[in-house]
């Protein structure tokens, strides 16, 4: 499976443009859409699930041009969008099976089954009679992966998937995406959170007004950060100056001040010990400096 | 491509969604439960005559209410779908499913339609309960299917499809919903059957009265207009699926949704384009017809002498040959023959003596150019034949196109209207559909000798389907499938009904009294079962004693009522005492009874076995009171009044009696026919049918009903200005009812009653079941009296002048004449206007109450008389009515109540009447402004009376008025009528609510000399008035040369009448008297002041 982004542009009618230009490949496997909130995540990924219509450019799904075979597009698809809530009037399983019926299972009796399956594997087999206002956030955010889930999809879309759940309904969450990735599919996960993706997905992108920002594996993203992240101790008067020059990424009151991580080529006139970057250090990094157009945009061509 | 799997797994979901929704759930209970109580008292209840007369009408109802809550319901989820979907991620989850546009739209659609379809079926399984209550025989299958796929799925169709698109337009819900409520409410109340129900999309004012016996009138025309709304709303609904907002699978394939959109606009509009044109077509014919009347109007016509008619029933057409013996009775040759027919019937062949002879067809006229012309008094024999389908449309082209739009109802149920009808097993014909040749052209704006009557001796012979029954006037016989009848009287037409009949009648006695109902279904034998064997004598009694009153015998060898479908309805004419439904020999009545009360046996029974006198009664006796009751309204003209209000107004409005029988013995029998005078023979009909108005007189009315108009408008207009214009059709029969009755009354009087009752006599059996000339009549009368009636005529017909009536004291007394003692009521009438004029008064005895029978004495008065009338009872009197007539009187009728009798032995125990000469009536020293004078105003007026009049281009005098019924009256001043309002003749006051005293009335007196004057106000107060709303305190302004001075006056503590205000010194141009509406009462009366100087 491949999904190849080719010059993506999306404006609206009120001029915004939220996708500029977008070049991406997505190959099987999981990828991390990563990015701030406005970026275009949600755009492009309505545009990769025929919600919308891009404004130029094009995405081919196995060399198919999704906008002009929606149909069997939509067939490979499973979407979990970020709010996703269902008709209270339904049950889990009832629910379920809905979407089962719309994705094309035909028989009954293959369909039970499969949509038991389905809720065994997302743990909601207990809960297959309750309606959807007895459901708490987790267990409705499972049911989203369900349905995303049921017709045995090619694509897996996911956005924001995380948000609002405990860590433990995290951790499941992502082990179940990674259980599916090892298939031939494609999971696209979109979030602000940068651990969903540094634990799970093995490339990404990193979008910034309609922009790709990054494209790579999340270890390129962190190793572009070495040597760019400074721990040190500072008291209040100097944090305030800091704070105005560099970005800082962890803020951990002490009795002389503050111990802070900073964010910065060089952070003098301050003084600080180099620290082991992580994801999160990176995506700030980038951030900063995309935003600044100080660094050059490592863009992965198509390879 | 559409997916089947996927519409059914949308549908299936959307139908279970809808189901568990609360507003639909509450909604849907409500409903069935306000339907269950509907249906209970409709049917348990026995308060829909309706439902119980065609039981078509309890699903009809049902649906009916249903309707209205369903469009409501289905705007509701038809917008919140979109909506709901719009807002929630959930439809993005659904829209990346890989079903098509179409599958989702027309799914959610048929989720909708299984929803609000179960809930149909229910209504109609309850329907079908409450009709085996009725009777499992009456439950007609095909109206509950044919209810369903006319009424239901189109409505659901078309306005789910409205709110798809609407919403797809406007994109806010709560805007779309009220958008459409109000386009609910706006085709429900405003729309209705304007323009030819094009915008009735859920058939709440389309007649869909389902018959028993011919099903719908035109069920052709109601598929197309339910096809147009089919159509429409799939149109909407393909153009939804267009709209949708959602990436269509392929980029092209929104094309095609868009595409039958405008393939089902364009159909709609095609089938749209249909309904009016078929709707119009009516009246385009009529125009068409009175046009080519008007231009044949003066052409001489031939008397047909008899006719004989051999008649084929086919399926919906009739194939015919007619017969016809005419004779020239004008005095002038005729050269060109002038026939009208049906103008859906072709004629195929015209025969003069025998040959073949060529003719040109006019619309419905036949125009026949003799080869030689028919001299004045020759016969000529005329051969007929034609074929073809009887067109209803073509019927009372006379009648206004309003008055045909009227709609007939009742409650929730649209009848629908038929005057003719020919199916395959059923025909209902009479004169009017013209469905055999007449020989004169019909209704034109030249001449009114079309209102004449050709009286004819008629022979038919009719050929149908063995099975039914054909009924028409004259001996009958039967061979196979020929039915003969057979007449030994003229007639003035025939009328001919096949169908599945049942007939049951007193052979055994004449003339054959009987019915004819539709086989299977017989809904009064049984409530009558218990009386059956006193029931003939009973019936036999009442036709002998009506026939005696009207001192005429009854000219027919039969008489049956005939049941015929629920639509067939007649339009009442001024100039005629009987409508269409009354033929001779032959009385129709609509399915079941219809919706007239006089058929409502059980309920009726109930009702006097609950209520009412008869109570304590047995069953037997209130059968034979019903019974009774029931056959005393064939004698009434009118059957009621009914009561509307529009802006604002009362409105009383009579409901004339379709049964009222009096021209089975008069108009059919040997009519007076005049053609200087058509409308004679109905003003001698009116006087014929008062003296013989048996039972009570229970008319309710506020004071100004149909009557009280016609005296107003009497006095503006002539009776022939009023007969010329169609805008006062309404009030004309009326006039010639009040004419007729006081012009023979007079004549009567004049002549004596024993004489003037001999004339007649002798006119009629000299000329039995014949017309009688005019010129006979008037010749009888001169040379038996020296009355000249056709000056008498003219003068009444011509004049505005009417009588001007003087109600003064009415008083009762005890007296006695040797050892019996009576009671007199006297009273006092004087007549102080333009000519001279007759009163009925009828005594009202104690212990009766407004449903006893009552029983009016005529009196005349002349002019610049008073009268001193004693009349003599046995039981003390309780109150006196006096009928003032054609009169300048308003209201027409008066009722005095008398409180006390006391004995006096001097006054001679005699019916009496004193003559004596009247000068003034008013005193001269007195100054009166009543409310109709210019010297009167009031502030803060009702400006309905501006409206009503600009909203019509003519407004009928009178029409600013209306009865007094306290409630009903508002804000403003408005004018009333009531018989103790003051007034010279015109009884009337203006009154409104009371208030803070922001409203006022101002009396400006026109003192001529200086002095002291006793100044009273009137209060309208009838003798035995207690606790009315009007009565209470009342504050009025008195300004003289005494200054100002308040002074109030309670109604309660005085008699009414003139009340004195006090004693002022008054100079002219100064002396005025203002009343305010504050008050204790719920309304203020302001009438008249009087200023007497000392």
């Amino acid at each position: 499976m491949r999904i190849e982004i080719q010059n993506l542009s999306k404006r609206y009618p009120n001029g915004n443009k939220a996708l500029d230009s977008v070049n991406l490949t997505i190959d099987s496997g999981m990828f991390g859409l990563l990015g701030p909130n406005g970026a275009g995540k949600s755009t492009l990924m309505r545009i990769l699930v025929t919600l919308l219509e891009p404004s130029e450019g094009m995405v081919l799904v196995d060399g198919l041009d999704a906008s002009k075979h929606r149909q069997e597009i939509r067939k490979m698809l499973g979407y979990l969008p970020q709010d996703f809530r269902f008709f209270s009037n339904l049950t889990t399983f009832e629910f379920l099976d809905y979407g089962a019926r719309l994705s094309g299972m035909k028989d009954s009796k293959t369909r039970k089954n499969a949509v038991g399956k389905m809720l065994e594997t997302v743990g909601l087999y207990e809960a297959r009679d309750r309606k959807a206002n007895k459901l708490s956030g987790g267990m409705k955010r499972r049911l989203g992966i369900a349905q995303a889930l049921i017709n045995d999809p090619k694509i897996i879309i996911v956005d924001e998937p995380t948000t609002g759940l405990d860590p433990e309904e995290r951790i499941r969450f992502r082990n179940l995406l990674s259980t599916i990735s090892a298939n031939d599919v494609i999971i696209i996960l979109s979030t602000h959170i940068v651990a969903d993706i540094s634990s799970t997905c093995r490339n990404m992108a990193l979008l910034s007004n309609g922009k790709v920002a990054f494209n790579g594996s999340p270890e390129d993203l962190v190793s572009s950060s070495n040597g760019k992240i400074w721990k040190m101790t500072v008291n209040n008067d100097e944090m305030d100056r800091i704070s105005a020059l560099f970005p800082i990424t962890t803020t951990i009151p002490v009795d002389e001040g503050w111990e802070i991580e900073v964010v910065a080529d060089d952070p003098s006139p301050f003084k600080g010990l180099p620290v082991e970057p992580n994801l999160e250090h990176a995506y700030v990094y980038f951030m900063d400096k995309y935003a600044q157009k100080n660094i050059e945009v490592i863009i992965d061509q198509e390879d | 491509m559409l997916s089947l799997h996927q519409i059914r797994t949308i549908a299936q979901f959307e139908a279970k969604i809808l189901f568990r929704s609360w507003f639909f759930r509450i909604l849907g209970i409500l409903m069935l439960g306000t339907i269950f109580f509907y249906n209970l008292a409709m049917i348990v209840f026995k308060e829909g005559q309706i439902q119980q007369a065609v039981t078509s009408a309890i699903p009809y109802s049902n649906l009916m209410f249903y309707n209205v809550v369903q469009a409501i319901i289905a705007i509701f989820l038809a917008s919140d779908f979109l909506k709901r979907d719009k807002k929630l991620d959930t439809t993005e989850v659904i829209y990346t499913r890989s079903m098509s546009n179409g599958d989702y739209v027309i799914g959610k659609l048929l989720g909708n339609l299984i929803v609000f379809t179960t809930l149909n079926l229910i209504i109609l399984g309850l329907a079908l309960v409450f009709n085996i209550i009725v009777g499992f025989n009456t439950i007609s299958w095909s109206a509950y299917i044919l209810y369903f796929f006319l009424i239901s799925v189109p409505t659901l169709i078309f306005i789910i499809g409205l709110s798809f698109v609407l919403m797809n337009i406007i994109k806010n819900q709560a805007v779309t919903f009220a958008v459409l409520v109000g386009y609910v409410f706006l085709t429900m109340f405003y729309l209705k059957n304007q323009y030819y129900y094009l915008f009735d999309y859920m058939v709440y004012n389309i007649p869909m009265l389902y018959s028993g016996f011919i099903g719908f009138v035109n069920l052709k025309l109601l598929l197309i207009h339910r096809g147009m709304y089919t159509l429409l709303g799939l149109s909407f609904i393909t153009f939804s699926i267009y709209k949708l907002w959602r990436l269509p699978n392929k980029p092209f394939s929104n094309v095609y949704p868009l595409l039958l959109a405008v393939v089902f606009l364009a159909g709609g509009v095609i089938l749209g384009t249909i309904h009016v044109n078929e709707s119009t077509k009516g009246e385009e014919l009529r125009k068409e017809m009175v046009s080519v009347n008007n231009k044949y109007a003066s052409y001489n016509r031939v008397s047909i002498v008899s006719q004989g008619i051999n008649l084929k029933h086919i399926d919906k057409n009739i194939v015919a040959e007619s017969s016809i013996k005419a004779i020239n009775k004008t005095n002038k040759s005729i050269d060109t023959l002038i026939l009208s027919l049906n103008p859906g019937l072709i004629i195929s062949k015209i025969e003069v003596n025998n040959r073949d002879i060529n003719f040109t067809r006019d619309v419905h006229l036949a125009l026949v150019k003799l080869s030689k012309p028919l001299s004045s008094n020759d016969s000529i024999e005329i051969n007929i034949s034609y074929q073809g389908l009887v067109c209803d449309e073509a019927c009372y082209i006379d009648i206004d196109e309003k008055t045909r739009k009227k709609e007939q109802d009742a409650d929730m149920v649209n009848i629908g209207k038929v005057y003719s009808y020919v199916s395959n097993s059923f025909v209902f014909l009479t004169p009017e559909s013209n469905w055999y040749p007449t020989s004169t052209v019909g209704f034109n704006h030249k001449n009114a000798l079309w209102m004449l009557p050709n009286f004819s001796k008629y022979y038919l012979e009719v050929t149908t389907n063995e099975k039914l029954t054909v009924i028409s006037q004259g001996s009958t016989s039967k061979i196979a499938n020929k039915t003969s009848f057979h007449n030994e009287n003229l007639l003035p037409g025939i009328s001919i009904v096949i169908g599945e009949y049942v007939k049951k009648s007193y052979e055994n006695q004449q003339p054959d009294i009987g019915v004819y109902h539709r086989s299977g279904v017989d809904f009064y034998s049984k409530f009558f079962s218990e009386i059956k064997d006193t029931a003939q004598g009973i019936i036999y009694k009442a036709f002998e004693d009506y026939s005696l009153k009207l001192n005429i015998k009854y000219p027919f060898n039969r008489l049956c009522l005939v049941e015929v479908p629920i639509q067939v309805t007649s339009i009442q004419r001024f100039w005629s005492n009987h409508t269409e439904m009354l033929q001779p020999e032959l009385i129709f009545v609509p399915e079941g009874g219809g919706q007239n009360r006089i058929f409502r046996f059980e309920r009726n029974f109930k009702n006097k076995k609950d209520w009412g006198q008869s109570r304590g009664k047995s069953d037997k006796e209130l059968k034979v009171e019903e019974l009774n009751s029931f056959l005393n309204s064939f004698s009434k003209k009118i059957e009621r009044n009914s009561f509307n209000f529009r802006n604002n107004t009362l409105i009383e409005e009579e409901v004339v009696n379709p049964f009222f029988i009096f021209d089975q013995f008069y108009a059919f029998n040997h009519p007076v026919e005049s053609e200087e005078y058509p409308i004679f023979n109905t003003l001698l009909g009116s006087y014929y049918q008062k003296k013989a108005i048996t039972g009570k007189d229970n008319r309710y009315s506020f004071g100004f009903g149909e009557e009280e108009k016609a005296v107003l408008l009497l006095q503006k207009k002539s009776l022939n200005d009023i007969m010329l214009n169609s805008e006062y059709y309404n009030l004309a029969d009326n006039l010639i009812m009040l004419k007729g009755d006081a012009l023979f009354s007079l004549l009567e009087k004049r002549i004596g009653k024993a004489q003037f009752e001999e004339i007649l006599l002798e006119l009629f059996s000299k000329h039995k079941s014949q017309t009688i000339q005019f010129s006979e009549f008037s010749s009888l009368i001169k040379e038996k009296t020296g009355h000249d009636v056709r000056t008498l005529l003219e003068f009444w017909l011509k004049s505005d002048k009417l009588p001007g009536f003087r109600i003064g004291s009415v008083e009762a007394f005890k007296v006695s004449d040797g050892e019996r003692q009576h009671y007199l009521t006297r009273a006092v009438i004087g007549n102080d206007g333009d000519i001279e004029g007759i009163v009925k008064i009828a005594i009202r005895e104690t212990g009766n109450d407004e449903s006893s029978n009552i029983e009016y004495k005529t009196f005349d008065v002349g002019l610049n008389q008073f009268k001193t009338i004693s009349i003599l009872t046995d039981k003390q009197p309780s109150a006196v009515i006096i009928n003032t007539n054609a009169s300048k009187n308003v209201p027409v009728k008066q009722e005095i109540s008398i409180m006390k009798a006391e004995k006096n032995d001097y006054i001679k125990a005699a019916n009496e009447e004193k003559v004596e000469p009247l000068n003034n009536w008013d005193e001269l020293n007195e100054i009166i402004v009543d409310n109709e004078d210019s010297l009167f105003t009031v502030q803060n007026i009702s400006a309905q009376g501006l409206l009503v009049k600009l909203a019509n281009k003519i407004s009928i005098p009178g029409d600013e008025y209306q009865g007094f019924l306290t409630w009903s009256v508002s804000g403003k001043w408005g004018k009333y009528i009531n018989s103790t309002f003051y007034g010279q003749y015109l009884h009337s006051a203006v009154a409104v609510r009371s208030g803070k005293g922001e409203s006022k009335a101002f009396w400006t007196i026109p003192i001529k000399e200086k002095g002291q004057y006793d100044i009273y106000t009137y209060i309208p107060k009838a003798k035995n008035e207690e606790d009315n709303d009007y009565l209470g305190e009342y504050h009025y302004t008195v300004t003289t040369d005494d200054g100002v001075n308040n002074i109030m006056v309670n109604g309660n503590d005085n008699d009414g009448g003139w009340v004195l205000l006090g004693t002022y010194y008054c100079s002219p141009e100064n002396t005025m008297v203002e009343l305010n509406n504050k008050s204790n009462a719920r309304v203020v009366v302001a009438d008249a002041i009087k200023a007497v100087k000392l």
